[in-house]
């Protein structure tokens, strides 16, 4: 009994700091910001450049842009990631591709900038991006382009039969501007709190006008649609999230995890990112997970490598690529996850202690 | 007419079909929805962003959820469409 509320406490602690420090300032903001990129951001001016003639130099920058970018919602990552094979982009754009788009989810660095920090979120996205491209040339290198007997010989041009191409007006990029802004504004531990109401102020004025002057009623009504339905999905899951990890800093001895994860070692590193393969977390959870082994003593190197491999791939997904790319290609697709993620966690944990 | 909905799944993709399903019964009309959940299959329609919406076998909508209103304009346009393969 005495243990039963114990854990409940972990857990509603954990939820109270949360709530109160990053609600606010991080998630509001980063929601609306996930909403407007996923119902606004063209993406047909992305996708025009993962056709067949593409010279490598632009379609794998491309493919990491659409990654950060239209990937938002993890659901279309397969689609995408097969549009982009069959196109003619070829195999090292697409895995460049999937690898991005779940590592650098807009929601997943803003909430490690904010709960774990930005010197974690920074890295993650830096050495995501420089993973995808290793990864998926690797790949092209080692692998000819056989097609699989699953995949349909439909024309390469027709993948690109998108939607109506809008006109994109530089306001566009102004107004996701802004919303950053006021991301960064709001969520800064550097500026006064009178200040940054000023601010703030200022910044949602300049929201507002721009967006009565550059989106349709439509647009503002998509933003709105999407934003809500990021917030209904991801936020009960996330606070369901931080519950357990609450609870679980209770049960798990601080010096289990001081003693075996705490310094940078290669055994601690490689456990930490075999972990983050193999579970599955649902988005956004394994940040407060990556909290909580904080909390307990963990290691800087030995975290960056679990949060850097836990969203890439987990057993279900692993599951379903293997259809794309067969079972030879997937085998070394895990296994240069695995290196890349293990050596990044082993060169951060030396770097942060010199 | 045939409707189907391209999509793994996941949550904006069942929105859409329950869309879909209220539009028909609306404009009263007789036609099947589906959803079409196989990965290889939606990949055949060369849909890279899902949810997909497919009327008698032509993709009219993908990469968002349309609006009822949207949907709707989307089917009266392909009923259109059949009128005149109907004809005398």
């Amino acid at each position: 009994m005495p243990l039963v509320i114990e854990l409940l406490k972990g857990g509603v602690a954990a939820l109270q700091d949360y709530i109160l420090a990053h609600t606010l300032t991080c998630l509001v903001p980063a929601f609306f910001i996930a909403g407007a990129v996923y119902a606004l951001f063209p993406k047909e001016k992305i996708l025009r450049y993962l056709g067949p003639d593409s010279p490598k130099y632009i379609s794998y920058p491309m493919s990491v842009v659409a990654g950060l970018c239209l990937a938002v919602c993890s659901c279309t990552v397969l689609p995408l990631f097969a549009g982009i094979r069959k196109s003619g982009a070829g195999i090292g754009p697409a895995i460049a591709f999937l690898y991005t788009a779940p590592a650098t989810n807009i929601l997943a660095i803003i909430y490690t900038a904010s709960l774990i920090g930005i010197d974690f979120a920074l890295a993650r996205i830096i050495l995501s991006i420089s993973f995808a491209l290793i990864i998926g040339m690797s790949m092209a290198a080692m692998f000819s382009d056989k097609k699989l007997e699953n995949e349909a010989d439909d024309p390469p041009a027709q993948a690109f039969a998108m939607n109506e191409a809008r006109k994109v007006s530089n306001w566009l990029w102004v107004f996701f501007a802004l919303l950053v802004a006021i991301l960064l504004w709001g969520a800064s531990s550097l500026i006064t709190l009178t200040v940054k109401a000023i601010g703030l102020a200022v910044l949602l004025v300049a929201l507002v006008l721009v967006v009565r002057h550059t989106l349709s009623r439509d647009e503002v009504k998509s933003w709105m649609k999407e934003t809500w339905f990021f917030v209904r999905s991801i936020l009960p899951l996330l606070l369901i999230g931080v519950f357990v990890a609450g609870m679980l800093r209770v049960v798990i001895p601080a010096d289990f995890v001081g003693k075996y994860f705490g310094s940078s070692t290669v055994g601690a590193t490689l456990a930490a990112v075999l972990f983050g393969v193999f579970m599955y977390f649902p988005t956004l959870v394994e940040v407060p997970m990556a909290r909580m082994f904080l909390d307990l003593g963990m290691g800087k190197g030995v975290l960056l490598a679990y949060l850097l491999a836990d969203p890439v791939i987990s057993l279900p997904s692993i599951l379903v690529v293997r259809r794309f790319i067969g079972t030879r290609r997937l085998f070394w697709y895990v296994g240069l996850i695995i290196v890349c993620c293990t050596a990044a966690g082993l060169i951060y944990g030396w770097v942060t202690s010199l | 007419m045939n409707i189907k909905i391209l999509g793994p799944g996941c949550a904006r993709c069942h929105q859409l079909e329950k869309t879909a399903s209220e539009v028909v019964k609306e404009l009263g009309i007789d036609a099947t929805v589906e959803e079409v959940k196989d990965m290889s299959k939606i990949i055949a329609y060369n849909v890279m962003m899902t949810p997909g919406l497919v009327i008698d076998e032509q993709v009219v909508s993908s990469g968002k959820v349309p609006s009822k209103a949207e949907v709707t304009q989307l089917i009266i346009n392909a009923l259109a469409r059949e009128e005149p393969k109907k004809g005398a």
